[in-house]
């Protein structure tokens, strides 16, 4: 690879023993895709929010960056918060150092915004942004939707790059990784955005698919990209006339598509739960990716002047949650027995001790194929569970 | 008769161990993420419900498959894996992504110890190996061997 010199200086030393290991990352990180240089990044953004107590390598890098006096040299947000104060299991187990690795990050001079949706407010990026971002559904979201560029950057490597503020040149970085592989036809009534998110990220890996015109909004882009970058390792997808790469099929496709996929409304319908089972679902869970003020007020509605009769869970942006408390709509959702969260769900519900609530039930694709237990239904689906509909 | 088969070498080193095939991409994350994964025995045992590997586990495999689907929390599971020697043997991957090649490479560089990945068509392999059968993958001359 081809360092400038103070790039070579930094990887002899010159910051320092850790700041070397960190540009020595990049670096072997970058070889291994024939990537010829290190290009500036924008911003970064870091997956690694939660103390997992099962995992020490990780912790222990960012604590030798952090002894060292490191800093950030970029904008740097982060992930949600793991749901410390959502349960016992979490606070004792599961997370139990998690106010210690949230100081630690702070001390890096990270960003604590607390979202995975963090391109909503928090670090918004523009078309053409060279980007050092990890978190697949932020990921997919800055190339597919703002036309920004970034790898699907690992947890640790995405600190390295933001201490450098650095990003090695490769993939998606390059105008022949963003062309379309597979054109996506949709043959449905009724448009489910995670549910062909889903089908998409189970039919195809790593590739590039693009859908025909379908006048999708924000919330349902991001809900669609998440889904599919889960299930499928999907970093950039277009939809014609919708994303700003794709004006038209001809934009993104320089030859015939390697596969055409229709996906029906039969496909969508069978991803949902076994409608006879889903009224065993221990509770109702909304907002993986985290839910917008956008979205909180459109699922919202169907919520003021009902109770529920399961236990509903929404999961909000923090900053839209702190918009929210100012409406009207904040109270009604309260009183109709929503509870109102602003961490990852993914990581609130992993241990589950209680057998009642061992299958929950989501209209969040991404939540359905992470989460153990947790079922899929639409927002019809998890509206009647829910006792509202 | 021994069969060889050529291969990109994306990590360099030499490591054997039982063949461990799937045709279906793996996510590391939803795999070595799950409550049983807590258990010291269970580290390396695949949890994702998803996937035809259920309740398989990795440790000392030599694993085949056509690609990583992520997440971006693959490094936190393969740094971990491979750095305390509880992981596979070696990967040999259809089409290599960034977060497979991150979770080792964090290993090598800051832990000094690393497992080979490389690169092929793996039908091929398949094709002529037999789940389990014991294979040589050598990160250093891109060649992958078995019998």
């Amino acid at each position: 690879m081809d360092l400038t010199a103070d790039q070579q200086a930094i990887l002899n030393g010159s910051e320092g023993p850790e700041m070397a290991l960190a540009m020595k990352t990049l670096v072997r990180y970058g070889e291994s895709f024939d990537a010829q240089r290190l290009v500036p990044i924008k911003s970064a953004h870091l997956t690694g929010s939660f103390a997992i107590s099962t995992y020490t390598g990780y912790y222990e890098l960012l604590g030798k960056l952090v002894d060292a006096g490191v800093k950030v040299k970029v904008p740097t947000t982060i992930n949600p918060r793991p749901g410390y104060d959502f349960s016992m299991q979490n606070r004792l187990i599961a997370f139990r150092k998690q106010k210690h690795h949230e100081d630690q990050l702070a001390k890096l001079g990270v960003t604590g915004n607390y979202s995975c949706v963090t391109y909503h407010t928090a670090n918004v990026p523009e078309f053409g942004d060279i980007l050092g971002w990890a978190e697949s559904s932020a990921v997919v979201y800055a190339n597919s939707v703002a036309g920004a560029r970034t790898n699907r950057n690992s947890i640790m490597v995405d600190i390295c790059m933001a201490v450098t503020g650095l990003t090695p040149e490769f993939g998606l970085l390059f105008d022949e990784h963003r062309k379309g592989n597979v054109l996506i036809k949709l043959d449905i009534e009724e448009m489910d955005d995670d549910a062909v998110g889903f089908i998409i990220g189970q039919s195809l890996v790593d590739k590039v698919p693009v859908l025909t015109h379908y006048p999708f909004d924000k919330v349902q882009l991001k809900n669609l990209g998440a889904t599919m970058a889960a299930a499928g390792g999907v970093g950039l997808y277009h939809v014609v006339g919708v994303t700003p790469e794709c004006p038209s099929l001809d934009a993104v496709f320089d030859k015939e598509p390697e596969q055409t996929i229709t996906i029906t409304q039969k496909d969508i319908d069978a991803i949902r739960w076994d409608r006879q089972k889903q009224g065993t679902a221990g509770m109702v869970v909304f907002g993986c990716p985290q839910m917008t003020l956008d979205e909180v007020k459109d699922v919202g509605r169907h919520f003021v002047g009902k109770t529920v009769t399961k236990r509903t869970l929404f999961h909000i942006v923090p900053s839209d949650y702190e918009e929210l408390r100012k409406l009207p709509l904040h109270d009604q959702l309260v009183e109709a027995g929503v509870e109102l969260f602003t961490h990852c769900p993914l990581a609130g519900l992993t241990v589950r001790l209680t057998p009642k609530n061992r299958h929950v039930i989501t209209n969040s694709g991404k939540l359905h194929y992470y989460l153990e237990g947790g079922e899929y239904g639409n927002l019809d689906d998890v509206l009647r569970v829910a006792g509202v509909k | 008769m021994s069969k060889t088969f050529p291969a990109k070498p994306i990590l360099k080193g030499k490591a054997q161990g039982p063949a461990l095939f799937t045709d279906r991409s793996v996510n590391f994350t939803a795999a070595f993420t799950k409550p049983e994964n807590l258990l010291w025995f269970k580290k390396a045992e695949v949890r994702d419900r998803h996937h035809p590997w259920f309740k398989e586990n990795v440790k000392g495999k030599v694993l085949v498959i056509p690609a990583a689907i992520g997440s971006t929390h693959t490094g936190l599971v393969l740094l971990d894996l491979v750095r305390m020697k509880n992981g596979p043997a070696a990967i040999i991957v259809g089409a290599a992504d960034p977060l497979l090649v991150s979770g080792v490479v964090l290993s090598e560089v800051w832990y000094d110890e690393s497992i080979p990945i490389v690169e092929c068509p793996i039908e091929p392999i398949a094709e002529a190996v037999k789940n389990g059968e014991v294979i040589t993958v050598d990160g250093d001359a891109g060649v992958v061997s078995a019998g």
